[in-house]
């Protein structure tokens, strides 16, 4: 070990005062805490995100060989727990996300805290993970919420759809952002405009939830009523993304229709496709309506917990020198 | 042909003919959405800065560029001059080229000079330099519990930054260049 022993202890100590913390708000909530497997046939479908893939050899009379992969996020099985019947969950999981740029907020391997409850939606879970943030980190702060769909609507004057590629372009155009390529998916372009136009005013807030997604962007969130938005929500500090919450989307067929179209763009970018997890599009049925589940990195609460902006700095064994 | 994820400080892109360097960038990589990388760009032939967001699947042009190794040598006002160790050449950067890393250097450090042509457009720093802790508060009993590890510390070249509690004046330190963070203490 190259870390002197006092950065060794202060480091242990930070992330176990997180988690004493997380595991302490939950309780007292009355959530419980779950374990969940690493090691998946199905270990997600987001486009962006690739998996690492093992092979798994059982050995035996029946020795066979099996395709996996490690998670990317606990969701699956998670909500395979919530189709099971339970009502309030959470769990600490290691996850996996290969490819991704090496980076001072970015590990291949890190930490997430998911969590869910039957019954409450979007605007609950805001309330609770800033909450939850505050506790964690021993603060008082107020959580601003910013309706990313408003904002959309404020600068280009409508708010986007599936059917909006032609207006999206003509947008980038006439604001002079980034020629999209003509096969680029409509949330790219609909991305592209927030981050080059909206983003850069919206990221001096502080602390703030950015929330109400278009629904081209929608990702495993529910559409609201009248159709307007996703019910879906990220906290910021600064430029710091914290987590993804959403109210679930507990319609199947729609998910199995997402699924379809993730796997395409997999196709397309030429990454592995993994089977759509049949469990559990089986088990979404059962959830109650609604339904929400957040997804929050533990590194970097660690790291705003130690005032630190490098998530090297809060590690026993730095990301940066492992790969 | 290039990647948006090859961008560092004083890469030299060529979009549709323009020169442009870059002076700050950050690698952005959301839970659900593609990564993309977030740049300020300078124009070479105007000085103009404009804000850039490349995303990662996109292919760009660089320009190439030399790294020549020199030492810092002294800040005036406006810029800060560098030095060959072998040639004894000199050059000179306006400090709005060399950012916020101005704060990190110090008298005989080891720089990277970027050139383009014969002209120094940027400098690349060691990703962690040694620096000497000057003044800071000595230990109070810890309150690490409540999260509050971190307090205010000088050091050698009158930059500020912020330390472990247990880190003393006279101590060795590694500071992380690209985010300005106390890495570890190390032996003298």
């Amino acid at each position: 070990m190259s870390l002197s022993t006092s950065d060794l202890q202060l480091r242990a100590q930070l992330w176990n005062t997180a988690t004493d913390r997380i595991r302490e708000f939950f309780r007292s909530r009355e959530y419980i805490e779950v374990v969940t497997p690493i090691v998946v046939k199905s270990p997600g479908m987001e486009p962006n995100l690739s998996p690492l893939a093992v092979d798994v050899h059982t050995d035996g009379p029946n020795a066979h060989s099996t395709r996996m992969g490690l998670i990317t996020s606990p969701e699956y099985s998670m909500k395979k727990l919530l189709g099971g019947g339970m009502e309030k969950i959470f769990t600490l999981a290691p996850v996996f996300r290969d490819r991704e740029m090496p980076g001072q907020r970015w590990s291949i391997e890190f930490t997430m805290l998911e969590w869910y409850c039957q019954g409450k939606d979007y605007r609950h879970l805001m309330t609770e993970t800033g909450e939850l943030m505050n506790t964690v980190l021993g603060r008082s702060d107020e959580w601003i919420r910013v309706s990313y769909v408003d904002e959309f609507e404020k600068t280009f004057g409508f708010v986007p759809q599936d059917s909006d590629r032609e207006r999206l372009i003509e947008c980038c155009t006439k604001f002079d952002v980034a020629f999209p390529t003509n096969d680029e998916p409509v949330h790219e372009i609909i991305d592209r405009l927030f981050q080059a136009i909206i983003w850069p005013t919206v990221v001096t807030k502080g602390r703030f939830m950015l929330c109400e997604y278009p629904v081209p962007c929608a990702s495993l969130s529910k559409t609201s009523e009248d159709g307007r938005y996703a019910e879906r929500f990220e906290a910021f500090v600064g430029e710091l993304e914290m987590c993804n919450g959403f109210t679930e989307l507990t319609d199947a067929e729609e998910q199995r229709r997402r699924f379809g179209l993730e796997g395409e763009e997999r196709r397309l970018a030429k990454k592995e496709v993994f089977p759509i997890d049949e469990g559990l599009l089986a088990a979404l049925p059962s959830l109650r309506s609604p339904t929400c589940g957040n997804a929050l990195g533990v590194d970097r609460l660690v790291m705003l917990l130690a005032g630190a902006n490098d998530i090297d700095s809060v590690h026993l064994f730095p990301p940066s020198t492992r790969y | 042909m290039a990647s948006p994820n090859d961008i560092k400080r004083g890469t030299v892109i060529n979009l549709n003919g323009d020169l442009w360097v870059v002076t700050t960038f950050q690698r952005v990589s959301p839970g659900k959405g593609s990564s993309f990388v977030r740049t300020r760009i300078k124009s070479l032939a105007t000085g103009k800065v404009v804000e850039n967001n490349f995303k990662s699947a996109e292919t760009l042009t660089f320009e190439t560029v030399n790294n020549r190794k020199m030492q810092f040598i002294y800040s005036d006002a406006d810029s800060i001059t560098c030095m060959d160790g072998q040639t004894f050449d000199q050059v000179m950067l306006s400090n709005d080229m060399v950012g916020d890393d101005i704060k990190f250097l110090k008298e005989g450090l080891d720089v990277t000079v970027i050139m383009h042509g014969d002209k120094a457009i940027s400098i690349e720093l060691p990703l962690k330099i040694q620096y000497v802790i000057t003044e800071t508060e000595p230990a109070t009993k810890g309150n690490t519990a409540s999260g509050n590890v971190l307090k205010d510390a000088k050091v050698d070249n009158g930059m500020m930054i912020r330390v472990p509690i247990f880190v003393n004046e006279g101590d060795n330190v590694l500071v992380n260049t690209e985010t300005g963070d106390y890495v570890e203490r190390v032996a003298k």
